[in-house]
């Protein structure tokens, strides 16, 4: 495809466009610019919901092709298409509330928010498998994380300002000051990477997103 | 002065100063860029020298995700730079007849990846928690030679990636989010911590200049900062 293809050209052309209105409409709040921009910011809602649309066709669709050919685990699917039809045609029906109908709210609280809940309490335990995985492999890397979150989770336990009341003041120390010096550290070095790539995007530098 | 200027006057003094530092990392970058791409960067990024090991070897199937945050809002950065990092590793597998496979939980990702990477896009679901456990399930049912994970990422990713590392799948992962920050490091092969996970996409495409333009940008920060905490301190005494 060529520099000069109206295909590659147009969408560089609408990309920068929609950047420099919505940029410009942050920096002059009550200019005609800032009402293009939430005009736009508008369109992204809309454009997100239709690929959530979409997405849920091809998803039902993908799930009901597992069904049909009976391919492996085509009853997680079966069972994931009859929970979805059932909550959309709950939610959907002449005089049901939507969101707040009887059924759509048991299905909420007491099937996807338990099922949420489960999946997060296991991940105490990957963190506890990562962590016996991790003291396994000898490095000074290594070393120092483990020497790191073991005396923090020591210094911050409610034990330590029993025993050695001294020392539990350290715990809040370190947290305080280098971890929360070291963590803002990492967040502006990542923002200012963020940056670079948004410069990047703007000046069309970068146009492998176009495929 | 500046409210005598028409434009200037509805400017706030906080867009003034973010302005500033605009314009500041506009013209870093243009430096950047006047600089000839002579392949090295300031410093090298580990995961990047393994993600080239792992193109270099371009066999067996991959799985690639940009995670389930979605397009349009403040991760957008985060997932576009990942796609180009994603891109970067599924190519090689696929010009050797290998298969890439992307997964994704988010529909605006799922068709703008389907576009960018040439892989096997699938929208596994439309929920994050739901599809940590498909992936989670996918990695150990169907694993591949090879798992990619860039993107903003969750500390909810431990499970995949711990899957994965259970079946002996190479893993190269980075997180743009505070709280999956230390999960790449501490599970996969070759962790990216912070701006690494910006870089890397940009790196494994061959351009050594945004990263050397992200480098300069953090020097100039370093300096300013110190500069404000020792006149700070001078002030004080």
């Amino acid at each position: 495809m060529k520099t000069s293809d109206p295909r590659r050209v147009l969408p560089l052309f609408l990309g920068i466009g929609t950047a420099l209105l919505t940029i410009g409409g942050y920096y002059a709040p009550d200019s005609p610019l800032a009402r293009g921009a939430l005009v736009l910011t508008a369109w992204v809602e809309v454009i997100a919901a239709c690929a959530i649309v979409a997405g849920l066709a091809l998803l039902g669709s993908q799930h009901l092709r597992r069904v049909w050919y009976a391919r492996d685990g085509w009853w997680c699917s079966a069972i994931l298409l009859i929970g979805a039809l059932s909550v959309l045609v709950n939610g959907l029906a002449p005089g049901s509330a939507g969101p707040n109908d009887g059924f759509v709210r048991w299905a909420v609280d007491y099937v996807y928010l338990p099922i949420g809940s489960s999946l997060f309490a296991l991940l105490g335990v990957y963190a506890a498998v990562a962590a016996y995985r991790i003291l396994r492999v000898r490095s000074s890397g290594v070393a120092a994380m483990t020497l790191g979150a073991v005396s923090v989770f020591v210094l911050r336990s409610p034990l330590s300002a029993v025993i050695l009341p001294a020392i539990s003041g350290i715990g809040d120390w370190l947290l305080r000051y280098p971890i929360t010096g070291a963590t803002r550290a990492i967040v502006m070095g990542t923002a200012l990477g963020l940056a670079m790539a948004a410069i990047r995007f703007l000046l069309a530098r970068e146009r492998r997103l176009l495929g | 002065m500046i409210a005598s200027v028409p434009f200037l006057s509805a400017l706030s003094p906080l867009s003034l100063t973010s302005g500033a530092v605009m314009i500041a990392l506009v013209l870093l970058s243009v430096v950047a860029w006047l600089e000839r791409d002579d392949g090295r960067a300031c410093r090298s990024v580990p995961a990047c020298a393994a993600l080239a090991d792992l193109a270099a070897r371009g066999d067996g199937a991959v799985h690639v995700s940009p995670g389930t945050a979605s397009l349009g809002r403040s991760d957008t950065l985060a997932i576009l730079t990942g796609l180009l990092g994603l891109r970067a590793s599924a190519d090689p597998a696929v010009r050797a007849r290998g298969s890439a496979r992307l997964t994704t939980g988010d529909a605006l990702t799922y068709f703008l990846a389907g576009l960018v990477v040439d892989a096997r896009a699938e929208l596994i679901a439309l929920d994050p928690t739901a599809y940590i456990a498909a992936v989670t399930d996918l990695l150990r049912r169907e694993p591949p030679a090879a798992n990619i994970m860039l993107g903003p990422l969750d500390d909810t990713y431990l499970m995949p990636i711990l899957a994965a590392r259970s079946r002996g799948i190479v893993q190269i992962a980075g997180s743009t989010r505070l709280p999956g920050m230390p999960i790449a490091p501490l599970a996969s092969d070759r962790g990216a911590i912070g701006e690494e996970s910006v870089v890397i996409g940009f790196l494994a495409g061959g351009d050594t200049s945004t990263a050397r333009a992200v480098d300069l940008a953090r020097l100039v920060v370093t300096i300013v900062t110190a500069v404000m905490v020792a006149a700070r301190f001078v002030g004080a005494g």
